[in-house]
């Protein structure tokens, strides 16, 4: 009798136990509200300030008559490692249906066929609306995979108060375009005269302070190389020509920063991050992006920012930003909806709100009139623009990354002379990136 | 009897079945999933489908892959170091609370407490501890030898020829609290009338720890050299953590992570989508794991049938 009572609760426990499991394996996000919308899950990587402005477009489209039956279920994802956790997501099936991706990722999701051609629904006709550098970034064998919705360079930020104690600005002061037009020399030389002068190292009670921190990887190296006129990949993308003369002579500029000790080495693995460094009063100038200017701002850093200096090719800079895409295995409705929140996220109208209110530089040309560009760090950045030059396409640029960063460390580190290291990545870019990969 | 028996494995088996069935969909399931996938080449579009069977071609690559080998050669590096260390670190810390110290219970529990922490967070504090320039050992360091000093100018874990080792210090106290309690156990199940003897025989006190203590510890030792392979080969989050594999070196011309331990590498394969090939390469490992375990074992298991044959 025992026996039997032991094995009915066994059973109930065992049952239990599956029901559980059967439970948990379903799917967790129910597809429509409870009033009967369908939901649209919308993957960004948006900082807090820029979530607020996101949710407050996203209430303005779902209150427009056509989108009644739809709403947008916005997710944060981590910017860093967004592309795996995509990857991961398209592989298993369980992707969402739109997703603000990286410049440089939307090629290989739509040759993997894994987006929706924004051709099919008209985009071609409005795609003059925008920007075409960041444009460029969502062309794919001759179709529009993506809609730009940020577009960036970097630009030199420079930190006023360190500039201060140095003597170079007036105590006073506040940051203006005219500050920022003198204050930074125009070419290498004189920015390298210019971080000595704010270097000062051994003394035991400040701390040390230095006058540039650099970050090696080829992104936040390109506005530097395209001073020179770098060409990294060949415009007909199959040959690797970073070991021109040019190239030789941006990387050796680079390394004078190191070894003239005007550089905090904070490329080098485990040292203090660039933007941590400046926050901190501890690095005078770095290079960074618009994203960073409300941060800085939150932060009550006395900052400002300058045209980076020039080298043999004057100015430049690297485009940057992001695009928003859908993925194929949405129904039909869905995508239509999420395009038509696409064209509404990045229209005149909210563009000039997200600038408005999160300083950034528009995508859309339109809006470009309304924004405040007096703003004078919004006007160095939208002139820093001007001098932009394309980022080198390749069907994998963390790949690129991936040769090319290590290599440019053992010239920082003197392991390598520039030469040897230009022609080892050439070697190893044409052998692994630009011909098919095995197996 | 026979029937009450198969009544028990029955009634077993149902006590089993939850942690079975989980334990085949989470462990077994993958583990075949991935030797499968091992076969398969890296996915032409994002669907399960499209992985092509492309034979053993996943483990030719490996043959010819310079970046693995390099990543298997600094493994092998982090293994010589770290074992030996994290095995004499937690020796010590045993034999020394294995005393009657006052307040040994305290330090017994401080000494664990970094084991019980996260490895992520374990690294970043490291890291903030090596930085250089603003780091705790760079700010302490300059303080009495002025600022043109190693941890103040390059770092710990800045040097291609320092990073591993700071990886390692960083590793051995957060670990050494687990093998300490291991040994402490063993320790004290060692019979104390054996120390007597000895002391009656005239035996020092080396003479006891080289004799007695140590013979006494071999099962632990064995454990612990297996498990410390094992986690050498397995290493990730801590150097994900502190240096994301470098920095780097240049060997024969080329530019090697000096901490890309397979680990990492694998990680990296699996992050660039190259599903296939890091599935090629963890079976790669788990079979170096393997020989080196059994081969320790074999080892191990002849000196013991070596000594009771000359007894």
């Amino acid at each position: 009798m025992q026996i039997k009572k032991d094995k009915i609760y066994m059973t109930l426990a065992l049952l239990a136990y599956l029901a559980l499991v059967i439970w948990a394996w379903s799917p967790s996000v129910p597809e429509f509200t409870a009033d009967g919308r369908k939901i649209i899950t919308f993957w960004h990587s948006y900082n807090d300030s820029e979530e607020k402005v996101l949710t407050e477009i996203i209430d303005k489209w779902e209150a427009l008559p056509e989108n009644a039956s739809y709403t947008i279920r916005a997710v944060r994802i981590p910017f860093s490692g967004h592309q795996t956790k995509i990857r991961t997501a398209l592989t298993v099936g369980k992707a969402p249906a739109m997703a603000r991706v990286d410049w440089s990722f939307v090629y290989e999701l739509a040759t993997k066929n894994a987006l929706v051609s924004l051709n099919d629904y008209g985009f071609d006709k409005i795609k003059d609306d925008y920007l075409q550098a960041p444009l460029n970034s969502c062309l794919v064998n001759g179709k529009y995979y993506g809609v730009p919705d940020q577009s960036n360079c970097v630009v030199m930020f420079y930190n006023r108060k360190l500039f201060k104690e140095a003597g170079l600005i007036p105590e006073k002061s506040q940051f203006t375009y005219e500050e920022a037009k003198n204050i930074m020399p125009k070419t290498w030389d004189g920015f390298k005269k210019l971080a000595k002068s704010l270097t000062k190292t051994g003394s035991s009670t400040d701390g040390d302070v230095y006058g540039y921190a650099m970050t090696n990887t080829l992104w936040w190296s390109l506005p530097i190389l395209n001073t020179y006129g770098v060409s990294v990949i060949s415009p007909d993308g199959k040959k690797c020509t970073y070991d021109s003369p040019e190239g030789i002579a941006a990387v050796n500029m680079l390394k004078s920063f190191v070894t003239e000790g005007i550089e905090a080495s904070a490329w080098r693995s485990g040292a203090t991050p660039t933007d941590t460094g400046f926050v901190n009063n501890k690095y005078a100038m770095i290079l960074s992006g618009p994203w960073n200017l409300q941060q800085f701002r939150n932060s009550r850093l006395d900052f400002g920012v300058a045209l980076i200096p020039g080298g043999s090719e004057g100015t430049s800079s690297n485009i940057g930003g992001t695009d928003v895409v859908i993925f194929n295995h949405v129904p039909a409705d869905v995508a239509e909806a999420s395009y038509r929140f696409f064209v509404f996220l990045t229209n005149k109208d909210n563009q000039v709100l997200w600038c408005k209110k999160l300083d950034q530089l528009p995508v859309n040309v339109n809006a470009h009139a309304e924004v405040n560009f007096e703003d004078p760090y919004l006007k160095i950045f939208n002139e820093q623009m001007g001098y932009t030059k394309p980022n080198p396409l390749v069907k994998d640029f963390a790949l690129l990354e991936d040769i090319i960063n290590p290599e440019i460390e053992t010239v920082f580190s003197n392991q390598k002379t520039t030469e040897n290291a230009l022609k080892s990545i050439r070697e190893r870019v044409e052998a692994e990136l630009l011909t098919e990969m095995l197996p | 009897m026979a029937i009450k028996s198969s009544k028990e494995t029955l009634t077993s088996a149902w006590f089993l079945a939850p942690f079975l069935s989980l334990f085949t969909l989470f462990i077994i399931v993958p583990i075949f999933y991935a030797f499968y996938l091992s076969f398969r080449g890296a996915p032409t579009s994002f669907d399960l489908s499209s992985f092509r069977m492309v034979g053993l071609k996943n483990y030719a690559r490996i043959l010819q892959d310079w970046n693995f080998w390099s990543s298997l050669g600094v493994t092998c590096l982090y293994a010589l170091i770290n074992i030996p260390i994290g095995i004499t670190a937690s020796l010590a810390l045993a034999l020394l609370l294995n005393n009657k110290l006052p307040g040994k219970s305290i330090y017994r529990g401080a000494f664990f407490l970094p084991n019980v922490l996260d490895m992520l967070v374990v690294g970043v504090i490291w890291s903030l501890i090596y930085a250089p320039k603003y780091g705790a050992l760079a700010q302490i360091v300059s303080f009495f030898f002025g600022p043109e000093n190693f941890f103040n100018t390059t770092g710990v874990l800045g040097s291609p020829y320092t990073a591993l080792l700071g990886v390692i210090l960083a590793m051995t106290l957060k670990g050494a609290g687990f093998g300490m309690i291991l040994f402490l156990a063993a320790l004290q199940n060692i019979p104390a009338d054996v120390y007597e003897a000895a002391d009656i025989d005239g035996a020092t006190k080396w003479e006891q720890f080289k004799h007695i203590t140590f013979p006494m510890l071999r099962p632990i030792t064995i454990f612990m050299v297996i498990t410390g392979i094992t986690s050498s080969l397995n290493a990730f989050t801590e150097i994900y953590a502190m240096t994301s594999g470098g920095p780097q070196i240049s060997v024969m011309g080329k530019a090697v992570g000096s901490t890309s331990v397979s680990g990492y590498y694998l990680y990296k394969q699996f992050e660039a989508g190259e599903y296939g090939y890091a599935a090629a390469i963890s079976f790669v490992l788990l079979l170096i794991t393997l020989t080196l375990t059994f081969a320790k074992r074999a080892y191990d298991n002849r000196q013991i049938k070596g000594k009771k044959a000359a007894k």
